[in-house]
């Protein structure tokens, strides 16, 4: 069996796992709980939905009104975490960009709490999420501006970290200022939490992540060029400017759609592009997907430690991220890579 | 005329890195650029390339204006290679050769990639993860991706600098026969022996000026590669093949 063989091998299999994976941490975040369901409970509440069962019960309006939102919430948060962080890595030629540490995500923080503040009472979700939006892109894109005149990335990567702590302690500040019932705590911006989403609040952010992850595989292979850098990219005929506005706006959004969710969660957008490139190699079409998926499983299955590990009280999902993403990382950097 | 520049001028801090330098290359040649450190030999090759719009002058290929052609045009006229590559490349070597079709990937067969890989004598490497790689390596793999990119016009940075002395021979004979194809060349070049064995014309910095430009027996002359270097040599027939030879002649 040759090389390459084996390298597609390996890629069908990673595909595989992620796809179950996904299907396993959604099961889990429906089961878990202080109120007992199983499966069949599941299944009940697919029927009373579609109109087969007309018999409702608690396990239903939990499952519905609760649990549902709250596990897709943590695959939509998760996957776009993940994308964006392909998409960092990739626009900036450096493994270490990631869109909490960047900047990014406290930058859609504020300007989710800008849009609370524009929003009125009562209203609909879709503004603090455009905010929110609006705010990652304005970050990414000043980032963009930043990139062209600080060629070296790993610099680049600095002024995104003293911009992040900057804004991250203004969101914190505002928060903590703010003294408003609308205004979800400082431990939601700042630890990051899934505990509060509705079906709207997730209706409003699954268009601006699809959106944004549509944005990124369209420059996937662009990506991979720019992979050789940004003269040989030129040289090839991307774009790098163009490719640059198109990536991080797309990020802008994902993360816009991700913290509106789940507020600033920092390590999946680094860890998970991290070791599912570990896997299958550096083309950013197929890493975006699968980190993706990947990005899901994490953010969704550590919202399942989050709420269980010390329940009844539920530990912020960002502290588990970060005490789980630590290691994977330090484990990650320190062995030989096959990529 | 496929490529030239008119009165090319680039100024930095008050220096002029190239100070009117006028060329013009045809389909099917293979133009040398020589000069010491700092003549503005690369400089030249950025201007020609579009990386660098000159301050004074223009550089043409194909009639277009490199400085106003949007990159997409320009990738379709010429190619690059530089003298070095990013060392953390991950992609396989296959995959990068493959990069040099981005603009027209559709149109791209498995066999014009192995091809061009064929030429530069990478064939064997071609599962291999371009980071692992020497340095020379990867430079021939540089190679054939600008080949694969097949563009009229090539342009090349010292593309034998971490090459061995096969592989120099290789890779100029590669050049000589792409020009047979019609492609026109320039290279920078800082071994003039190279030039001088295969260039058609060689252009003779020295100060950002064009000290001489012609066929080697033309401008390798002892009394002006010797003032243009600040270094003694001699110019004589090669004994083996139909162009001169240079040597420095200080006794140690």
């Amino acid at each position: 069996m040759t090389e390459p063989d084996r390298h597609h091998g390996r890629v069908l299999r990673t595909y595989w796992l992620l796809a179950l994976g996904v299907v396993a941490v959604s099961l889990l975040g429906l089961l878990a709980g202080s109120v007992a369901v199983d499966l069949a409970d599941i299944w009940h509440m697919v029927e009373v939905r579609l109109g087969i069962a007309d018999d409702e019960r608690l396990t239903d309006s939990v499952l519905w009104a609760i649990r549902l939102p709250r596990v897709l919430a943590g695959l939509v948060a998760g996957a776009g975490l993940g994308v964006a962080g392909v998409a960092l890595q990739g626009s900036f030629r450096n493994r270490m960009a990631d869109p909490h540490l960047v900047g990014v995500a406290p930058a859609a923080g504020l300007g989710a709490v800008a849009g609370i503040a524009l929003t009125p009472a009562g209203g609909t979700p879709l503004i603090m999420m455009l905010m929110a939006g609006a705010g990652g892109i304005a970050l990414a894109l000043l980032m963009r501006r930043i990139a062209e005149n600080v060629p070296e990335s790993g610099q680049l990567i600095l002024v995104g970290i003293a911009l992040g702590f900057a804004l991250l302690a203004l969101l914190g500040a505002i928060v903590l200022a703010w003294d408003s019932p609308r205004v979800p705590t400082f431990r939601f911006w700042v630890f990051g939490g899934l505990s509060g989403v509705t079906w709207s609040t997730l209706g409003a952010a699954v268009p601006l992540v699809v959106l944004g992850g549509a944005g990124v595989f369209s420059v996937g292979r662009s990506l991979d060029v720019l992979a050789l850098g940004e003269d040989e990219a030129r040289h090839l005929g991307v774009d790098v400017s163009r490719l640059r506005l198109v990536t991080l706006s797309s990020v802008g959004l994902m993360v816009g759609g991700a913290v509106g969710l789940a507020g600033v969660i920092g390590f999946v957008g680094l860890v998970v592009p991290m070791v599912i490139r570990g896997w299958v190699g550096p083309a950013h079409r197929r890493l975006a997907v699968l980190s993706a998926l990947g990005g899901a499983i994490a953010l969704a299955g550590l919202d399942v430690v989050a709420r269980t590990v010390a329940a009844p009280v539920e530990i912020p999902v960002g502290l588990i991220t970060a005490i789980g993403g630590a290691p994977v990382l330090v484990w990650f950097l320190l062995r030989r890579p096959r990529w | 005329m496929v490529i030239g520049t008119t009165g090319v001028t680039v100024r930095r801090d008050g220096r002029a890195l190239l100070d009117g330098v006028d060329l013009d290359v045809a389909p099917g040649e293979l133009v040398g650029v020589v000069g010491p450190n700092g003549a503005g030999k690369s400089t030249l090759l950025r201007v020609l390339a579009g990386d660098m719009a000159p301050d004074g002058g223009s550089a043409r290929i194909d009639g277009d204006d490199v400085a106003t052609a949007t990159v997409q045009r320009l990738a379709r006229l010429r190619s690059f290679v530089g003298p070095q590559s990013a060392s953390d490349v991950l992609f396989r070597v296959r995959d990068v050769v493959a990069m040099g079709r981005h603009q027209d990937r559709r149109a791209t067969t498995s066999e014009a990639i192995s091809a061009a890989m064929e030429r530069v004598d990478v064939s064997h490497l071609a599962d291999r993860v371009m980071r692992t790689l020497s340095s020379g390596e990867q430079q021939r793999v540089n190679l054939a991706r600008a080949i694969a990119q097949a563009a009229p016009v090539m342009l090349l940075d010292e593309p034998t600098s971490a090459l061995d002395v096969r592989h120099q021979e290789l890779v100029m004979a590669v050049l000589r026969a792409l020009a047979g194809e019609g492609v026109a060349a320039v290279a920078v070049l800082h071994d003039l022996n190279l030039a001088a064995a295969h260039a058609d014309r060689v252009l003779l910095l020295d100060s950002g000026r064009a000290a001489a430009l012609g066929t080697p027996r033309e401008v390798f002359t002892a009394d002006r590669l010797s003032a243009a270097y600040a270094e003694p040599m001699a110019v004589i027939d090669h004994p083996f093949r139909d162009c001169p030879l240079v040597l420095t002649t200080r006794v140690r």
